[in-house]
């Protein structure tokens, strides 16, 4: 428990900072018109300043009340977001398996052990299985694997 | 980006030294900006076998929409210049870049123009019970109380028309942008506008049932579809013959000899009996073009519609 | 009429064997399309959009039909079982299947949104088969002051949507309404929070949004967490599917009233089966006399929105087929088959080409049949699903969801905006944002700006516009009494907790809260 809530304090910080941002741009790089024929800087404009308010509100609301411990994992989001992003860097170059067992393998490493039979089987299956339902399937032309460059 | 089979067939050393007689040496992508079922697609898909029998390579139709068909125009911008990778577009391609400043490739320079391969006519309509039948009726009365002209989108070319149109008549017309054909012609039904420069195919049955009805005809000739509607040229406007034309390009630095042979390639498609009978009811008008010859009117186009841009002060 | 002569037509195109086998044919694909989280319903079609060339168009709208309305079916199945949504329309359908199916019901949920889907499609057949050209007509008076109206309204009822906080729900609204800017602006050409990226000028994928913010953040939520759920094994039987008494004594309405949602905003261009999920769920928490209820397994807020997305992709087909206005993406590639084969859609489409029409609508009856009688037996197979340990299954999820990105479009750039939306979805799961109005904020955001500015070119200026056309005035009269009912009643329930937290208070664990 802390004294204020703090987890709402900074969530409600960086909706003023993101709407300060998105008005920003808004304002200097789109032109804004008026009401009546708005620019394309208008709209997000307005938006910016009201996702701004939503922040002060909140971040006001939490200096108030008692707040619990966040919960904030490190390893989780790590090996699963680098997992997707192995996927996105393979998929062109590479082809479908090479991304396929990239994303297997690297997300897997966020249950933070290894277990290779396991993990190889399923690699094994998904790599039988994703090009039969997609690209015998579904007819869609992806590369199943490609030599690279 | 290229087409995945080309890029294997590049890595394999096979498309290396390229003479045009070998041309293809591998399946060529044709990339259409536009999504699946419209008119550029069509047309395109029903092209496309003919060019696979004749250069025994598959074709792959990759649709990449977005951005005023100025994304998938990007695509092959930056493609391999070999002929393996081609963009079929419309006139959009010319008008586009009157009005979006940023696109990250230069229209003239960026790419070699190898075919103008036909265009649709453009009708001006408005509701079946507006309170006009003719073009004259309509520029009068919008001066009296100012009208409203759909587009199918900002830099279409159904928007260059209407501009076009309202900078020769003097019409008082304000203009409302859709997203896409569709939405246009729904505000033509539901009286939210006056006035469209619409595809005979997307003002469709609604012409025939009189829901709709036509007013004149963008150009200087009657078209075969609707005989009874006057063209502008005849009712005194001779600088509107706009049309939806549509085209084939290939990246620029590929070899003007690979360029001729496909340029050959398409006309000869174009001029089979079958092909001029799956595309007609469609309301197509097919050309014989040289690549330099729709290079020029490319260029020409590019810079027209550029000035009418400014002078209607539409681009920033 | 010959009203009977041509329903007699109609089926006996759409019993065909051929039509009855392609019929299959499409459902089964959508029902696979739909519980595949990330592969959306747009991508398959349009894969599948070239072999049409070669089937009659009767036969290959009946398929790809099948297609589009077998996903929302199937949509629902990993929202209830994995909390993250088969398509996006099923989104909302996560907030109380997912809980549900943690109670051990989800069994149950699966049962019941098969139901519900069907009755919300049935509801939308009957309407396509009785008042096409009258429903029709009456969405043309429709125009971009009453969009905008309705849009408002939809984000005022729904600003409630998710549990928590009231700014928090806003405060997402109004992001995803930002996201929903980012690429070309239709009026004047501006590329907007483009970042120069070149494949952002189309703007932010739906499904990669949807996919990063409820589907990658919850599996890193999940991740050590969730071993096998923990599940009786009773509940895997298939007598478990059964629903109390209660429970559909308390779904016909949501049903009915889904139904009707999906229904209206089905037959509106540019609006669809999402917006109608999402509208639905809201006014279902808004009538309940239990609101608070809703987020932890009421069988109203998973029957009320798969009605209504199914009830909507039915009547999508009225301004498709009727006016050739195609309401969707989709929608535009179902036309795009006919016109393939020479048939120009538009008012005449019914008395022109009757067996076409008629056809194509008793073959929804056909097609729904069969997703009825194809989805109840998987609800065993699916159930069974969660007893494959978690390490096995979320790497394997994973993977489908960034393919289903990739293939749409296929560019990696998809890939990594599900990659920065789970960025997103995590910092929002950390901070206890929650996501479903961040996602209708999205679909909604984009189509109110485009009208609203439309709206203003067409009054010339005149705000006046949204209260003098009478349709527009109708709903922003509506929207006012539901903000003021929305004040009215957080004012009660603030009492209501006021009065609990009076009784907390004298628990000896809040004495220690600061004054």
């Amino acid at each position: 428990m802390y004294r204020i809530d703090y987890t709402d304090l900074v969530g409600g910080l960086l909706l003023v900072a993101l709407g300060a941002g998105v008005s920003l741009v808004a304002i200097q790089h789109y032109p804004l018109g008026t009401l009546q024929r708005m620019g394309p800087g208008m709209f997000p404009a307005i938006l910016g300043v009201v996702l701004g308010g939503l922040g002060i509100m909140l971040a006001l609301q939490a200096l108030r009340r008692t707040g619990k411990r966040p919960d904030i994992r490190v390893f989780s989001p790590l090996f699963v977001l680098a997992g997707v992003a192995s996927f996105a860097l393979l998929i062109t170059p590479a082809g479908l398996i090479p991304a396929i067992v990239s994303i297997v393998v690297i997300s897997s490493l966020a249950e933070l052990r290894i277990r290779p039979v396991s993990l190889a089987l399923l690699c094994l299956a998904l790599c039988l299985m994703a090009p039969l339902v997609f690209v015998v399937g579904l007819g869609l032309p992806i590369p199943l694997i490609r030599w690279p460059l | 980006m290229k087409s995945i089979l080309t890029a294997a067939a590049v890595a394999l050393g096979l498309a290396q030294p390229l003479a045009a007689q070998d041309f293809p040496t591998g399946p060529v992508t044709i990339i259409v900006p536009y999504s699946p079922s419209g008119n550029t697609d069509v047309f395109t898909r029903h092209l496309a076998p003919y060019l696979e029998e004749k250069w025994g390579q598959p074709i792959v139709i990759d649709n990449r929409p977005g951005g005023g068909s100025m994304v998938g125009t990007a695509i092959v911008a930056q493609a391999e210049p070999d002929g393996h990778t081609l963009l079929v577009t419309t006139s959009a391609f010319v008008t586009a870049p009157a009005i979006q400043t940023s696109l990250p490739f230069d229209s003239r320079e960026a790419f070699a123009p190898v075919a103008n391969v036909g265009h649709v006519s453009y009708v001006l309509v408005t509701n079946g019970d507006s309170g006009f039948d003719t073009l004259e009726d309509f520029i009068a009365q919008s001066k009296d109380a100012p009208k409203f002209a759909a587009t199918a989108g900002l830099g279409t070319t159904t928007h260059f028309a209407i501009e076009k149109f309202i900078a020769d008549s003097g019409a008082d017309v304000d203009v409302v942008h859709f997203k896409g054909g569709g939405p246009a012609v729904v505000s033509i039904l539901s009286k939210e506008t006056d006035i469209y420069g619409s595809s005979i195919s997307s003002a469709g049955e609604n012409l025939k049932t009189g829901k709709v009805k036509a007013l004149a005809v963008l150009g200087n000739e009657r078209i075969d579809a609707l005989p009874d509607v006057p063209s502008t040229a005849e009712l005194g406007f001779p600088d509107l013959e706009i049309k939806q034309w549509v085209g084939m390009f290939a990246p620029a630095g590929t070899d003007p000899a690979i360029v001729a042979k496909i340029n050959a390639d398409v006309n000869e498609a174009l001029q089979t009996p079958e092909f001029v009978a799956t595309v007609t009811p469609l309301d197509w008008t097919l050309f014989q073009s040289t690549p330099e010859g729709f290079a020029q009117q490319v260029d020409e186009e590019l810079t027209k519609w550029k000035a009418l841009a400014v002078s209607q002060g539409i681009s920033k | 009429m010959d009203f009977f002569s041509n329903i007699g037509l109609g089926f006996s195109v759409a019993l065909s064997l051929t039509n009855i086998f392609y019929c299959f044919l499409g459902a089964l694909l959508g029902t696979l399309v739909g519980v595949i989280p990330g592969l959306g319903v747009l991508a398959a079609i349009s894969m599948l959009f070239p072999l049409t060339f070669h089937l009659e168009p009767t036969t290959a709208l009946i398929m790809l039909a099948g297609i589009w309305y077998g996903t929302t079916y199937g949509g629902s199945t990993a929202s209830i079982l994995l909390n993250l949504p088969g398509t996006p329309a099923n989104a909302v359908t996560c907030l109380d299947g997912y809980p549900m199916a943690k109670q051990g019901r989800g069994g149950v949920a699966l049962f019941m949104t098969t139901v519900a889907s069907f009755f919300g499609a049935s509801f939308g057949i009957i309407l396509l088969t009785l008042f096409t050209p009258i429903i029709a007509e009456y969405a043309l008076q429709f125009g971009s002051a009453e969009y905008f109206a309705l849009m408002l309204m939809g984000l005022v009822a729904a600003s409630t949507i998710s549990e928590g906080s009231a700014i928090k729900g806003l405060a997402m609204v109004v992001l995803g309404i930002i996201i929903g800017l980012v690429g070309m602006d239709t009026q004047s050409a501006t590329v907007r929070f483009s970042f120069g990226i070149l494949g952002l000028l189309e703007g932010v994928s739906l499904i990669a949004l949807a996919m990063g913010v409820f589907g990658v953040a919850e599996i890193i939520m999940s991740v050590r967490r969730v071993k096998t759920a923990d599940i009786d094994p009773e509940s895997l039987k298939l007598k478990a599917i059964k629903p109390s008494r209660d429970e559909m004594r308390r779904s016909w309405f949501p049903m009915l009233r889904g139904s009707s949602m999906g229904s209206f905003f089905g037959t509106l261009p540019g609006t669809g089966p999402s917006i109608a999920a999402f509208l639905s769920y809201a006014i279902e928490k808004r009538i309940s006399r239990t609101p608070e209820r809703f987020g932890k397994g009421a069988i109203e807020g998973i029957m009320a929105p798969e009605a209504a997305n199914n009830a909507a992709d039915q009547t999508a087909f009225i301004p498709t087929l009727s006016l050739g206005v195609p309401g969707s993406a989709t929608m535009a590639l179902m036309l795009g088959v006919l016109m393939i084969h020479g048939v120009a859609p538009g008012p005449n489409l019914i008395s022109s080409q009757p067996e076409l029409f008629w056809g194509l609508i008793m073959s929804f009856w056909v097609g729904n049949l069969i997703l009825l009688l194809l989805n109840i037996p998987l609800i065993g197979v699916w159930v069974r699903m969660l007893t494959i340990p978690y390490h096995i299954l979320f790497p394997a999820v994973l993977a489908f969801i960034c393919i289903g990105a990739f293939t749409s479009g296929f560019s990696p750039l998809n890939v990594w905006m599900v990659f920065a939306f789970g960025v997103l979805g995590y910092l929002m799961r950390i901070f206890h944002f929650p996501g479903a109005p961040l996602l209708l904020g999205f679909v909604l955001g984009p189509l109110m700006e485009e009208h609203f500015r439309r709206a203003m070119v067409l009054s010339r200026g005149d705000f006046m516009t949204f209260f003098e056309r009478p349709i527009s005035a109708t709903i922003m009269a509506l929207t006012g009494l539901v903000l003021i009912w929305g004040v009215v009643s957080a004012e009660r329930s603030r009492k209501r907790q006021l009065l609990s937290e009076g009784e907390v208070d004298h628990t000896p664990e809040a004495t220690d809260r600061p004054t």
